[in-house]
């Protein structure tokens, strides 16, 4: 029974609900194999060297060897403010290398990735590209607002947006700690009594959260360009960890997106129970393959399969029609359990023929939606 | 001028006739008649006159009794792309009304069970009458539809059969405030259809930019008229539509076309929204729809993503860790490349929106659009960093609708697969190779039949090469997998 399902030693935690740790890393042998049919040629000269050569590229892009070859480069700036120490403890804790060293533009986070030495040749070359990544700025709220404030007055065709200039390769992001607070505290000062930066005298507009949140969809508009509004140090470096372990999996997603059925849910969400060796747990899976046809909710599988507890009876009873349209028809007075409303149910003519269509015809390219 | 029978009897905006009703069929063939001889031109090929439905495989000839949609659109191998949608049109002039005869007899082809005996009396002709939305003319009579008839058809066939998917297993409920664009239905069936609408040019002044807000996000979960009631509050115009794919899009509707019997030209901004309540955040990532819309919101068309994760800050017993929400989120925005969007509730969602659509506006005043084919990419080096020019070759609204349709519907092999996938153990790579070998169930489950032995069953499979690695599916899927397929007796 070894051999079925993958055989690490994590995946036995699938299929169990509740605890979980970063559970995004996990990944099997089997999710990350792909089709063969370019190594078909090579593996006659000589299949050993090249299964080999083909789990080292596999084994290289998981999340964790990403990681050990992703660097986040911070600059020092950065690190003035004390609440710095929990976001850079989070990130050594998720060993990426740490350097600090000074950035431009300056309080920034950049981070790079290098490929792999040597760089596998069997996976296509963009999954392993190096090179800057992405780069998260921090600004102080009132150089944000600053920045929302020249944003919002601008009129006319100019889309000029602070902050980026045009020679930065990476993919910007901007994070400002504490502007809610900020804001709030401004509201409640008299008027008289606050004291002026130069900058904000000269502007005229009181900038408030309406600004704001013009400012936001601008930036997004012309730049593409989000914005992180966090309350604290602690919230700034979840997202951090979150960008980074996102860093981590591009490759293999990358590399699964481009492998049949990527759609597919393949991984521990939908593995649901295991299945006994005497065929225990078998009718759950019949249950979940009746809610892979579109628009199938369980309470509609549910009367599929108590009417027809196995492939073979449903086929069985398909063989049996003696018409085309009693064979389409097949399913559809099944009744179903009445949703909210009460109304009573049935499974319905157009599920009815999908599936029997389904089960019936030898054309695998058929669209079961569309076919007549 | 033919003069209306009888005094308006109500309004007919509370109306909606039954699914599979005599009144829905009757007012969907005069919609189709009403069609064919005003406003679409294309060529008619001889052939589709016969009478006979197009042939399908896997079904006997004469299979006629087919669910009620308006239009088909042929796919799989041999079939002519054109014009296969009206099967059972018969005349190939149209003349805007049909006789009760011709009514009888395309009622009888479409939906036997609701036509009556010709010589018998029809309620629910004689209903649509009473209600004025169905005019009788002329001796003998013509029927045709009235302009509020008209209006109903086409939210009918809006509703129904053009998406060619039922809207799903709710009951049906009246449009309510739906704003059904004129002549959509058309163009939509044109797109289907195949037929190359001509290319689309329109000049600053020429359209205006609206939000296109999916029907379904008007209804259901009690935020039916939330929405919009702030849409409309922020003096946002938009429309409501059965989208394919996404929630939001905007479309840039010709103001004024050359041609006022036709539907306005319009075209599909870059841009497109997906909208997640956390709750519904969590239940799609755990039953993988979460992967599956997000897949094919990148094949769309359109190139500017955007997830609008809703009701941060609201208490909420999640089934899934914060943490984990907070990866799937950060995963989207930078491994898929979507822009990510967090709002606390859906009036700030409305907001949001409306500032994006005078954004929109704004970004789009001075410039010239044009439409540009299905399958193109509207921006060459769609790698690079976006520029703040906004995109000017824009698909048009029907094509983009009309290929999420055809996204989304599933072939029997990928259902075949997920299929398989169901079954703890077999994996993607795994179930590929299994489709390969056998590409449909009806192939698996005769290969099993030809068996002479059930150990033969057990083992058919355990030599299948799967993946990258050419690894056996090995004999304990194998057995698993015969068990599944071989059984019977009522599974456990």
């Amino acid at each position: 029974m070894a051999r079925v399902g993958p055989g690490r030693a994590g995946a036995s935690r699938r299929g169990r609900s509740g605890q979980r740790r970063p559970a995004t890393w996990e990944i099997s042998d089997s999710d990350t194999e792909g089709p063969a049919h370019s190594e078909a040629a090579a593996r006659t000269r000589d299949p050993a060297g090249e299964r080999r050569a083909a789990a080292e590229a596999l084994r290289l892009l998981r999340p964790e060897q990403v990681l050990r070859r992703l660097a986040v480069r911070v600059d020092p700036a950065f690190l003035e403010d004390a609440g710095a120490d929990v976001l850079m403890e989070a990130l050594e804790a998720l060993g990426c290398e740490c350097l600090i060293e000074p950035q431009r533009p300056a309080r920034s986070l950049q981070w790079t990735r290098a490929s792999p030495d040597p760089c596998p040749r069997s996976l296509p070359p963009e999954v392993w590209t190096a090179g800057e990544q992405e780069l998260l700025l921090l600004l102080e709220p009132e150089e944000f607002l600053q920045g929302v404030a020249t944003l919002t007055q601008i009129s006319g065709p100019t889309r000029w947006v602070p902050w980026i200039s045009p020679e930065i390769t990476a993919r910007p992001h901007l994070a400002v700690i504490g502007l809610d607070a900020y804001l709030w505290s401004r509201q409640h000062i008299p008027r008289g009594t606050q004291p002026e930066s130069p900058q904000v005298a000269g502007a005229e507009v009181a900038v408030g959260w309406p600004e704001v949140e013009e400012a936001l969809v601008l930036l997004q508009l012309w730049a593409n360009l989000d914005v992180l509004l966090v309350a604290s140090w602690e919230e700034l470096s979840q997202h951090v960890c979150a960008i980074t372990k996102a860093l981590a999996q591009c490759p293999l997603k990358q590399y699964r997106e481009s492998q049949a059925f990527s759609f597919c849910t393949a991984g521990r969400w939908a593995a649901g129970e295991p299945v006994a060796r005497d065929g225990t747990g078998l009718r759950g899976a019949w249950w979940r393959q009746i809610r892979q046809f579109s628009r199938v909710s369980p309470a509609v599988a549910d009367a599929v399969v108590t009417a027809f507890p196995s492939p073979r009876l449903l086929q069985q009873a398909l063989v049996a029609c003696s018409t085309e349209r009693e064979r389409l028809g097949l399913l559809a007075d099944l009744p179903v359990t009445a949703s909210e409303d009460g109304r009573p149910r049935r499974v319905g003519p157009d599920l009815s023929r999908r599936i029997c269509l389904f089960l019936t015809t030898v054309n695998p390219d058929l669209l079961l939606d569309l076919s007549s | 001028m033919p003069v209306p029978a009888r005094p308006k009897v109500g309004g007919s905006g509370s109306y909606w006739p039954a699914r599979h009703s005599g009144a829905r069929v009757i007012l969907l063939l005069l919609y189709q008649e009403h069609l064919v001889s005003t406003k679409l031109h294309w060529e008619m090929e001889p052939r589709q006159w016969s009478g006979r439905f197009p042939e399908m495989p896997g079904q006997d000839k004469t299979g006629k009794d087919s669910p009620s949609h308006l239009s088909r659109m042929r796919r799989g191998p041999g079939t002519e792309p054109t014009l296969s949608l009206l099967p059972w049109f018969q005349n190939p002039n149209g003349h805007q009304f049909l006789t009760k005869e011709e009514l009888l007899k395309r009622c009888a082809q479409k939906a036997p069970r609701v036509a009556p005996g010709s010589a018998r009396p029809w309620p629910a002709l004689r209903s649509l009458l009473h209600r004025n939305l169905v005019l009788r003319t002329h001796q003998p009579a013509r029927y045709s539809l009235t302009p509020e008839g008209l209006e109903l058809a086409q939210k009918l066939a809006e509703s129904e059969g053009l998406s060619l998917l039922n809207v799903g297993i709710r009951p049906e409920e009246p449009p309510g405030e739906e704003i059904a664009v004129p002549g959509a239905a058309s163009a939509e069936l044109a797109s289907e259809a195949g037929v190359q609408q001509p290319p689309l040019e329109l000049r600053p002044g020429e359209y205006r930019v609206l939000l296109c807000v999916d029907i379904g996000e008007t209804r259901g979960a009690g935020h039916r008229p939330e929405l919009l009631r702030e849409l409309q509050r922020l003096h946002v115009t938009h429309t409501v539509r059965k989208l394919h794919v996404g929630d939001f899009v905007w479309v840039a509707q010709e103001t004024n076309p050359r041609d006022p019997a036709a539907s306005p030209g319009e075209l599909v901004l870059d841009h497109i929204v997906e909208r997640k309540r956390l709750d519904d955040l969590c239940s799609s990532i755990i039953d993988g729809r979460f992967r599956e819309q997000k897949f094919r919101l990148k094949r769309c068309g359109l190139e500017r993503r955007v997830y609008l994760v809703e009701e941060h800050g609201s208490v909420h017993n999640l089934s899934l860790p914060e943490s984990t929400l907070l990866q799937a989120v950060t995963n989207t925005q930078v491994i898929d490349g979507f822009f990510v969007k967090r709002t606390a509730d859906i009036k700030e969602s409305a907001a949001y929106l409306a500032l994006l659509t005078r954004g929109l506006q704004r970004l789009y005043q001075g410039h010239t659009l044009r439409s540009r084919p299905w399958g193109t990419p509207g921006n060459p080096e769609s790698g690079a960093m976006p520029s703040p020019n906004p995109l000017c070759s824009l698909l048009t609204f029907s094509d983009f609708n009309a290929g999420a349709i055809k996204n989304k519907a599933q072939s029997v092999r990928e259902v075949f697969a997920r299929q398989l996938m169901q079954v703890r153990g077999v994996s993607g790579e795994k179930a590929a190779a299994l489709v390969d070998r056998y590409s449909t169930p009806a192939s698996l489950l005769a290969a099993y039949d030809a068996c002479a032995t059930p150990r033969e069953q057990e083992t058919l499979l355990s030599t299948i090469k799967c993946g990258r690695l050419q690894r056996n599916l090995g004999p304990a899927l194998s057995r698993t997998l015969s068990q599944l397929y071989c059984s019977y007796s009522p599974l456990t």
